[in-house]
């Protein structure tokens, strides 16, 4: 049993994470946002349905990419579960919970996503249909993809406000780095209320850039402080007994 | 009992539940009722047999709730070994059972259309047809998806099987493949539908991995002395 334990070294457990982090940042951003983008006309189902029946391996390559994200979310979840354990008991667990259910939400949203595909190329089964109805039909799916989407990004919210929290209780990442975190989780929240979060668009994401941006460089150049984050772990141990 | 056999054997219980119940609401009922291709002859079957199509429904969410079970049960017998890994395989099976919770919607919608109604008199019944029937393929689509999460969780499962020293090393290795025979699987089901049967019965031999380490589990338990052995 040599298998390497976060005591041995929590900087390769933060590293991993960014790495993690970034993998999954970057799919989701391209496969929720950049691709569909180029896609998706918001007003019009007939431009919508032909953009995606000519780029269907584009579109395709797009459901992918969102789908992949989660698994890595997944990893580096329970990679901060494990490197925020010496800070609190109960909030990194929490933190990881709300985290899992973003990533529910988002799989679900990546299910949404390929409504469209099943509705504008079966031309047997919905043959009942009209064809506008059919490319309405899909722009609906391809909307609460959307919507799934965000309602993942709200609980994501969550989690940067909790890890937000917990960096800056902790003695082995900056302080500042944990207020930022934890003002881009505010950002996410104003998706909530749809309305506010079209008001303030893209000012509420944009607060995500500085905290994210930070963190996941923090992350990959310099990990955590090795020595802190055992004596931080050893007073949690020894305040625990 | 020492404590490890117990948890051993009461993960293997949980398992063979699973194993026993997943194939009626994933594979026998679907081949009943559903008629790929052809929306009446679909509701025709399911409107007939609507209590076998409920419990399908219901089956399934009992799957879940069996699977949550079942993280559990191995993360009681194998967070001694790597906390960490054991925490990930328990991720990869709640993220799975909610996609898994929320994919039954899709059979429940399809059946609300099956049955009509007087709000739904708007629509003709090909259409409420044609509608359900789109329903119950996001539903097999939402299957597939979930079918990468199947796969997923047996990676930290084999690794830590591998690793554990009172189960066989070799379950560990092909709990492993088994992980990425799921994710192959899946793929195919995405970009090559049409060779998905086949691919379903070549994969076989590494999709029997689960079922090997359930009969292990239940069977044989763990390997005690293994353990003892390690303590001195």
């Amino acid at each position: 049993m040599t298998a390497r334990t976060i005591e041995a070294s929590p900087k390769f457990y933060a590293r991993m994470a960014g790495i993690c982090y970034l993998l999954g940042a970057q799919t989701s951003v391209f496969g929720q946002m950049v691709i569909p983008g180029r896609l998706v006309v918001s007003g019009s189902a007939a431009t919508t349905a032909a953009n995606i029946l000519a780029h269907e391996s584009l579109y395709r390559f797009a459901v992918v990419l969102a789908f992949i994200t989660v698994p890595f979310h997944v990893v580096w979840t329970i990679l901060f579960l494990k490197l925020f354990k010496p800070v609190s008991r109960s909030i990194p667990l929490l933190a990881a919970f709300v985290m899992l259910l973003a990533c529910a939400m988002w799989t679900l949203s990546v299910l949404f996503s390929l409504g469209p595909l099943l509705v504008l190329k079966s031309t047997s089964s919905l043959s009942a249909f009209a064809t506008e109805q059919m490319q309405a039909l899909a722009l609906v799916l391809i909307k609460l993809n959307g919507q799934a989407y965000d309602i993942g990004l709200v609980f994501f919210g969550l989690w940067c406000i909790l890890i937000g929290y917990l960096i800056s209780e902790s003695t082995f990442l900056p302080r500042t780095i944990g207020v930022l975190y934890a003002v881009a989780g505010l950002g996410y929240l104003t998706l909530l209320w749809q309305p506010l979060a079209h008001y303030l668009y893209p000012y509420n994401l944009a607060l995500a850039g500085p905290g994210e941006v930070s963190l996941l460089v923090w992350l990959l150049v310099k990990g955590v402080n090795n020595e802190r984050w055992k004596a931080q772990a050893e007073a949690a141990d020894l305040l625990g007994q | 009992m020492n404590p490890t056999v117990k948890a051993a054997r009461i993960a293997g219980f949980v398992y063979l539940s699973m194993v026993v119940t997943a194939p009626f609401g994933l594979i026998y009922v679907p081949s009943k009722l559903i008629v790929r291709g052809n929306a009446a002859a679909t509701a025709n079957n399911i409107l007939a047999h609507e209590t076998m199509f409920r419990l399908s429904i219901f089956g399934d969410l009992i799957g879940q709730v069996i699977f949550i079970c079942l993280g559990i049960a191995l993360y009681r017998l194998l967070s001694k070994v790597n906390k960490t890994w054991a925490a990930l395989m328990v991720a990869f099976v709640l993220v799975s059972a909610a996609v898994g919770f929320l994919d039954t919607l899709n059979n429940i919608a399809a059946l609300i259309l099956f049955r009509g109604g007087e709000f739904l008199t708007v629509f003709d019944k090909p259409q409420r047809d044609a509608l359900a029937m789109f329903f119950l393929r996001l539903h097999s689509q939402g299957i597939s998806i979930d079918e990468i999460f199947w796969g997923l969780w047996l990676f930290p499962f084999g690794l830590l099987v591998f690793r554990s020293g009172f189960l066989p090393r070799w379950l560990g290795v092909w709990l492993m493949i088994n992980c990425f025979g799921y994710v192959v699987l899946s793929v195919i089901g995405f970009f090559f539908p049409a060779y998905n049967d086949k691919a379903f019965l070549y994969l076989q031999p590494v999709l029997f991995g689960e079922l090997a380490i359930m009969l292990w589990l239940l069977i044989r338990g763990a390997n005690v002395t293994a353990l003892s052995a390690e303590a001195v």
